[in-house]
């Protein structure tokens, strides 16, 4: 605004105030002489009015940092640098922290949790960018304890309410075999044993795949998984020199930590693998156990989706396309595992390979005893498997003695389990225990053709099939399950058609060793249907007790139809099929006496729960007590 | 699947948890010394009494509050309460009691198939929270009913709240 006035120098009207620098002047704006200029500095008195509100509240900025604030950012920053993370994860993470800090849930806790929660907030950021990090890591970064973590990761999780997405397993493998230090020649690691990483990684991820979809990986945690599949994947590439090397080695060499489940589910794997390995056709005249599985894992792999299909059936009459009368040709799976000799391998006669699982011969039945005999074909040598207890007449019949047809575990005369041979029950020749089909599926697979015999007591089951034998089973076994499917028995009940029970967690039982026999299902309901049913449904509770008596009527109609061997097991995860906990008592329907709660009460029966004066001195005298 | 008859679903109440109260000051001391069956933490300032005929664990604190663990149904663990109660009053306290609360009741359930918990719980996304490093179950929370499952990949749910 042009002040009023003249310019004393040139006498131009034309007067502009200006502030130079914070210093108001007036100044002519054609010759540019300062009229006059105002105060540079001030004085405190004169600044009084400026002086109403404090200093720390005048300043614009409000937020001073607090000391606990900065000191987690710093620790939060550390982290994401130690770990050479991306930058928008520091920025996604330090926000997340100081909106944690301010919760009460956070603010008040003590310094450890602060730190954690820095941690925590680290983790959450990479699972929402999908970077692999795992808990493991993070921890060991901060040195705390798992639970404590776990603790403070649940909290934050409900408090900011984020949504927190799953760890990729892909991408959890491709970070894990990084680490690995297989690649390059060291001192530590001979030639032999490095591997080319391209390789590793596709073979393992591979093998991840197939125990994700075989129940291996769920609920678990992957860590362990990925490392046994690293090692077998490395196995497999080069078996010659590697197959000796365990898996305790292997983790030293390639400098990881060797986490205690991995051998767990290394066992899993090669289980699944050697299940796998049994559908192969041209695997199927060796004898595969598990170091020799490993060096067809590249095969397995490649035709993993049909193996899978055709080893682990899950609806019964699955691999009904055994024409062959007898014994389906080559044995179905028979998959031992650890016992060796299927017996029931013969390939001749068409066994029906048991696999056995656990329990090892497939015979199974022959605990101990191990040779299946029956499973001779051929000649229908009655091989009984025993176990324990003297041979089941075991039920190569002839040529067509399905005999060994342990299916699974059960191998007919497999029902015995425990207690003695069933006698393969398989005597007929056609009907294989039609019985069996059921409990094939439940664990063993093989059930199928031979019926177990068990069930066929019109065979002349060498009398194993007797329902008393079988019934001399199931004491013997002492499962308390039979009717309900034992739970509990390890295949006692199975019988096949086991499927009986569904619910009955503890079907599994069949599965188990010998699936095949047939408990004396004290009031199995439906036999029948359990036969029918039982394989497929892939309901874990197969073992339904089916009372001799049904069995009987089912070996008759399945004459003839051979159910193809080889299904292993359904496809269960593992504590299904190898359950470990005692059998749950079933829920009583209603207690006998309904309680109200507020029954009187007797002073007798508070007296238990009271001492007696002479044991009060006497407690006092020898404790001395005041 | 024929839903109806034999996939019939039995779910088990495994645990009951109570308190109430017994508007009397306690002397653990003494209920160490003279009760039956029982257990005396002096560090943490409480003792555990066993109850046998409903197999009931009660921790009484000196305050006069005492919870109860271990009765299968909820008039059972009133029972059993109430039994404690009268016990202690033998031993000369004056209780009373009062403020009965049944807090918590876990139950098990079991299903004939197997669950995918990872599809399953991307499906359920805000209830359902899935760490495989942590627990194997995935963790499902009810709020409106204030309850907690925990299903397991067996097909197994555990049910608290």
């Amino acid at each position: 605004m042009a002040a009023r006035g003249r310019c004393p120098e040139c006498g131009s009207g034309s007067l502009v105030e200006d502030a130079h620098y914070a210093q108001q002047q007036l100044v002519c704006a054609a010759c540019g002489c300062v009229l006059s200029e105002g105060l540079l500095t001030t004085t405190y008195t004169d600044e009084e009015h400026l002086r109403e509100v404090a200093y720390s509240q005048s300043t614009g900025q409000k937020e001073q940092l607090s000391r606990c604030l900065q000191r987690g950012i710093r620790r939060v920053q550390d982290l994401c640098k130690v770990l050479q993370l991306p930058a928008v994860f520091e920025d996604t993470a330090v926000s997340y922290f100081q909106r944690a800090l301010q919760l009460p849930a956070f603010h008040l806790v003590s310094l450890e949790k602060k730190e954690l929660l820095g941690g925590c907030c680290v983790f959450v950021a990479c699972r929402q960018h999908r970077w692999p990090l795992t808990m493991g890591t993070v921890c060991s970064l901060l040195y705390a304890r798992q639970e404590l973590f776990a603790s403070v990761f649940l909290s934050l999780q409900r408090e900011l309410g984020l949504s927190v997405p799953a760890l990729s397993l892909a991408d959890l493998v491709t970070t894990h075999l990084n680490s690995f230090r297989l690649v390059q020649p060291t001192a530590s690691v001979p030639a032999p044993f490095l591997e080319d990483k391209e390789q590793l990684l596709a073979r393992t991820m591979a093998i991840v795949e197939l125990a994700s979809e075989t129940w291996l990986v769920t609920g678990r945690h992957p860590v362990p998984v990925v490392t046994a599949a690293a090692f077998l994947a490395w196995q497999s590439l080069r078996p010659g020199p590697r197959l000796c090397c365990p898996l305790a080695r292997f983790c030293r060499l390639a400098g990881v930590d060797l986490p205690p489940p991995a051998h767990l589910r290394l066992r899993e794997l090669l289980e699944i693998l050697l299940g796998m390995a049994s559908q192969l056709s041209w695997l199927r005249g060796f004898r595969l156990d598990k170091r020799t599985v490993v060096k067809h894992i590249g095969d397995l792999l490649q035709h993993r989706l049909l193996l899978l299909k055709r080893a682990f059936s899950q609806q019964d009459g699955q691999g009904q396309q055994d024409t062959a009368p007898g014994q389906g040709s080559g044995s179905q799976g028979s998959l031992d595992k650890g016992s060796g000799s299927q017996g029931s391998l013969d390939k001749g006669s068409g066994s029906q390979g048991s696999l056995d699982r656990g329990s090892g011969s497939q015979g199974s039945l022959d605990r101990g005893s191990g040779s299946q005999g029956s499973l001779d074909k051929g000649s229908g040598s009655q091989g009984s498997l025993d176990k324990g207890s003297g041979s089941q007449g075991s039920l190569d019949k002839g040529s067509g003695s399905q005999g060994s047809l342990d299916r699974g575990s059960g191998n007919q005369g497999s029902l015995d389990k425990g207690s003695g041979s069933q006698g393969c029950p398989g005597q007929d020749s056609g009907s294989q225990g039609s019985l069996d089909k059921g409990s094939g599926s439940q664990g063993c697979p093989g059930q199928g053709s031979g019926s177990q015999g068990s069930l066929d007591k019109e065979s002349v089951s060498q009398g194993s099939l007797d329902k008393d034998s079988v019934n001399k089973d199931s004491p013997g076994q002492g499962c308390p399950g039979q009717g309900s499917g034992s739970q509990g028995c390890p295949g006692q009940d199975s019988v096949s058609p086991g499927s009986l029970d569904k619910d009955s967690p503890g079907q599994d039982s069949p599965s188990q060793g010998c699936p095949g026999k047939d408990s004396v299902s004290p009031g199995s309901p439906d036999k029948d249907s359990l036969d029918k049913g039982s394989p497929g449904q892939g309901c874990p509770g197969q073992a339904p007790p089916s009372s001799p008596a049904v069995a009987q009527r089912q070996g008759c109609p399945w004459a003839g139809k051979q159910q193809r061997g080889g299904s292993l097991r359904p496809l269960l995860p593992p504590c299904l099929i190898h359950p470990r906990k005692r059998p749950r008592p079933a829920a009583p329907s209603a207690p006998a006496v309904a309680l109200t709660g507020d029954e009187p009460i007797s002073d007798s029966e508070i007296e238990q729960y009271l001492r007696s004066p002479e044991e009060i001195r006497a407690f006092r005298k020898a404790k001395a007590w005041p | 699947m024929d839903a109806d008859s034999d996939v019939a679903l039995d779910i088990l109440i495994t645990n009951v948890v109570c308190v109430f109260r017994t508007r009397c000051h306690l002397n653990l001391r003494k209920i160490a010394l003279e009760g039956a069956n029982v257990i005396y933490k002096r560090d943490v300032g409480k003792v555990l009494m066993k109850l046998r005929k409903p197999r009931i664990t009660a921790t009484i604190w000196s305050s006069g509050k005492v919870i109860c663990t271990g009765a299968t149904s909820e008039e059972e663990a009133k029972f059993g309460a109430r039994r404690l109660a009268r016990s202690l009053q033998k031993l000369g306290f004056q209780v009373i009691f009062t403020d009965f609360k049944v807090v918590n009741v876990l139950a098990v359930c079991n299903m004939p198939f197997e669950i995918r918990l990872p599809e399953f719980t991307t499906n359920n996304r805000p209830h359902a929270s899935y760490e495989p490093e942590l627990h194997p179950a995935v963790c499902y929370r009810i709020k409106s009913l204030r309850a907690t499952l925990q299903i397991f990949s067996t097909g197994s749910i555990t049910v608290t709240g």
